[in-house]
């Protein structure tokens, strides 16, 4: 049972951080700021996820194990949030996508 | 178990060094808060693993609170933005 869970474990813990990294490169290749909140939030959370999912399997179960699924719901709650923020903002701010040839009827 | 977190802290590490650079080059004030928060998103990951290598129950507290940190920093920010613009006082757009 133990080696099973530290499997399952580790491959959390490998999936996650490999999401991490693509949310850390996408950041360089996106082409404007609406793609780059996409890229910092969606690959980002999934990490999480999976890296906290991943260390929930190797505490003993009790108080740690609550902690960590709070703070996992605290940040499924609160990444799409804050994003959602941002993006509204940088809309409000005029911040132009990428492709300018999209019909915008939006004034601000 | 001591392969894996290597290789993970390895992985978050070079992470961190990409969102640094990220943040020092971004323009704007959207892109350095969005780097901002991925940073924080790095940093938790690295407590998740840091929590399977150590097993202390301190830095779960930890985790918590930098979601809390990163919530309302990059919601600040957001509010600046939406009534100030995105450039910061002084900086060429």
């Amino acid at each position: 049972m133990d080696t099973v869970l530290d499997v399952v474990a580790a491959a959390a813990l490998l999936t996650g951080t490999a999401f991490t990294f693509i949310a850390a490169i996408g950041l360089f290749r996106m082409g404007d700021v609406y793609g780059r909140i996409h890229v910092a939030t969606k690959p980002a959370t999934l990490g999480i996820a999976l890296t906290l999912f991943g260390a929930m399997l190797q505490v003993p179960f009790g108080s740690m194990t609550t902690r960590l699924v709070v703070a996992l719901a605290f940040q499924f709650w609160s990444i799409p949030a804050s994003s959602h923020m941002l993006g509204r903002a940088a809309r409000r701010a005029h911040v132009a996508p990428a492709h300018p040839d999209v019909v915008d009827e939006f004034d601000g | 178990m001591t392969v894996v977190t290597t290789v993970c802290m390895s992985v978050l590490g070079i992470s961190f060094l990409l969102v640094v650079v990220f943040v020092l080059r971004a323009r704007g004030l959207v892109d350095r808060s969005l780097g901002l928060d991925t940073m924080m998103s790095v940093a938790l990951n690295g407590l998740a693993v840091a929590i399977v290598i150590t097993g202390q129950a301190d830095i779960v507290d930890l985790t918590l609170l930098i979601s809390v940190l990163a919530f309302i920093g990059t919601i600040t920010v957001a509010r600046f933005v939406e009534r100030r613009g995105n450039t910061v006082t002084g900086e060429e757009e």
